[in-house]
């Protein structure tokens, strides 16, 4: 386990080196000229030169990127353009309210989605089944954004049970965001459940279960449901990298201060330096989320520490001789 | 081979089951009306009228001679939503179109001929398939701008590997068959094969996977225009528009609500769609995922 776990760990650096390369090469693509956005109109093309000369604008791409990553493993992401003060200082008022909001919804999203979607294994064509599947088919059909502002509509200026924005009312203003959020992510694990358990429910050893009179109960989640959770700790990594997507529309819905509206503000301020930062921590935060999944994994299912203890890796579509 | 007749294309029992699938053939009705709607635009309603900004008109209800009411800028949102329909729909298919080329082009040459290309193509992958598309776009528009183009690549990119993972997949599959052998006993060429034999076998996989992907591309396309990274103004999208109205939910609803709704029964057909191509085309299927 412990080797696993070691394995897996260096496994994140060289990724990350990569992910916050093609970011890095990506935002620098970028015609923002820093020395005139600071400087105004007024300022001569010399001066301009000289400052972003200082920025290090003109090294060439390895260099910078270099320099970068350096400043970054020392918790320098750089200044922001428009504040003027250290990227991480934004970053840090910031992330909280991210990981906040992204939690309390995945936690909304999967024991909604997957209590449902037991139910609607177990009692597969009953009345509760379909109505869980039209429900997660019209869910994924609407973008979160939309279904928010309905519900803002609904909840917030008609009912008036919601603040419809800003999280100045404490546990309040949460409500709606995270609900929402939670709502429409459900569906992702409503459908994969569902699919998991009816998979798993139609092995031998639920049926030697049965015949051997354990109670029904105990068959579905002790049994059933504990086989089918492992595919669904995978689903959850992934759902989470969609969900992100969800939480940054959120964030702007509701005018939430998160890093999403860090970065969409940054964005149309052409602030470079904030943007690459933001995404850095949130493709970093992510990487550590899908190493957590990984772990997880490894303590559910000992095949995979198996897997990984053996000195050869084995590959899993093996192909027979069909390369020239 | 030449003589022998054809009797039973697969691809027409997969029409006649597909027929049969009442939700799936009203679906390919509301796709066929939408998309007739967006390259026919300039025939329902001058593009003008939705660019054109009335002042005594802002965030008008819909009315007789509005349908769809006003934004708040005052300009018809029925005009909006008919001409916002050809970006969105664009978001959808060109992109669908565009990863679907890269992806079989890509998936089929790695799994057919494996070794150090597709291993290195699925590391690559493997990392890209990491980063949250959302901040892909984000650093794509942060890099190139904003505008339709960078959008499409910025949708592209993030749905790629994943793509090309179903195809290499379903390519592998078929390698090991025994006919492809056989051809390659014959000596037929490598082109050959899988432009004959690999390509068409998978072709109902790509197919069912590019239906779905259309949805999921119209959605993402719409999130992206939301956040601001899409056409320029005033340029009207689906999701620029109901990004829009969210600003003005205090006064009323009818700007979201109405782009909400196009957005929202486009993916619904076309996901409707992808299930019933996936039951005719492979009924083992029906039922699961």
């Amino acid at each position: 386990m412990i080797k696993f776990v070691i394995k897996r760990l260096l496994t994140i650096i060289p990724m990350m080196l990569v992910i916050i390369f093609i970011v890095f090469a990506l935002v620098s693509m970028s015609d923002v000229n820093p020395g005139r956005l600071k400087l105004g109109p007024e300022a001569t093309e010399e001066q301009v030169y000289e400052l972003n000369e200082s920025y290090g604008l003109y090294d060439p791409l390895p260099v910078r990127y270099g320099r970068y990553v350096w400043n970054m493993f020392h918790g320098d992401f750089g200044e922001s353009y428009y504040y003027n003060e250290p990227v991480m200082n934004s970053i840090a008022a910031r992330w909280p309210n991210t990981i906040r909001l992204t939690l309390l919804s995945l936690g909304i999203a999967m024991v909604i989605g997957i209590s449902l979607g037991v139910l609607s294994a177990v009692k597969q064509y009953s009345v509760l089944d379909r109505i869980a599947s039209i429900a997660s088919m019209l869910l994924s059909a609407i973008p979160t954004f939309c279904m928010a502002a309905v519900l803002v509509l609904l909840f917030s200026y008609k009912l008036n049970l919601v603040p419809a924005s800003g999280i100045t009312m404490g546990a309040k203003s949460w409500i709606l965001p995270a609900v929402t959020l939670g709502i429409s992510y459900s569906a992702q694990f409503l459908r994969f459940t569902r699919s998991t358990m009816l998979d798993t429910t139609r092995q031998d050893y639920i049926r030697t279960a049965r015949a051997k009179g354990v109670a029904e109960r105990t068959t579905v989640w002790r049994h059933a449901f504990r086989n089918a959770l492992l595919p669904l700790i995978t689903i959850s990594g992934t759902t989470l990298g969609t969900l992100l997507g969800g939480a940054v529309a959120m964030e702007k819905v509701f005018v939430i201060p998160g890093l999403g509206t860090l970065v969409v503000d940054a964005l149309s301020r052409n602030d470079v330096p904030l943007v690459l930062g933001a995404i850095s921590v949130m493709a970093f935060a992510f990487m550590i989320i899908m190493l957590v999944v990984d772990l997880l994994y490894a303590a559910v299912d000992p095949r995979i520490r198996a897997k990984y203890s053996s000195s050869k890796r084995r590959r899993l579509p093996q192909k027979g001789g069909h390369s020239e | 081979m030449k003589g022998v007749k054809r009797i039973n294309n697969p691809y027409s029992e997969a029409w006649h089951r597909l027929k049969k699938n009442k939700p799936a053939m009203l679906s390919l009705v509301v796709v066929i009306l939408l998309i007739l709607m967006a390259l026919l635009a300039n025939v329902i309603v001058d593009y003008d009228v939705a660019i054109t900004q009335n002042a005594s008109l802002q965030l008008a209800r819909p009315s007789a001679a509005h349908w769809f009411g006003c934004d708040s800028m005052g300009r018809d949102l029925f005009a909006r939503i008919v001409h916002g329909s050809r970006i969105s729909l664009l978001l959808g298919f060109g992109t669908t179109l565009l990863t679907t080329i890269v992806a079989v082009t890509l998936g089929t040459s790695a799994a057919y001929f494996g070794g150090k290309f597709d291993n290195l193509l699925m590391r690559a992958f493997d990392i890209l398939i990491s980063i949250p598309s959302v901040l892909l776009a984000l650093a794509i528009s942060a890099g190139f701008g904003n505008g339709v183009p960078q959008l499409i690549c910025a949708i592209a990119i993030g749905q790629l590997a994943s793509f090309t993972r179903v195809v290499r997949s379903a390519v592998l599959n078929l390698v090991d068959q025994d006919y492809i052998e056989a051809e390659r006993a014959l000596g037929l060429g490598n082109a050959r094969i899988i432009f004959t034999h690999i390509i068409p076998n998978a072709l109902g996989t790509i197919l069912v996977q590019a239906t779905m992907q259309v949805a999921r591309n119209i959605l993402m396309g719409a999130l992206l225009s939301f956040l601001g990274l899409g056409a320029p103004i005033p340029t009207p999208e689906w999701g620029e528009i109901a990004s829009e109205g969210i600003n003005y939910l205090r006064y009323t609803g009818h700007i979201v609500i109405f782009p909400t709704i196009f957005i929202s029964i486009t993916a619904l057909s076309i996901n409707l769609l992808g299930d019933g191509l996936r039951d005719a085309l492979d009924p083992r299927l029906k039922g699961k995922v």
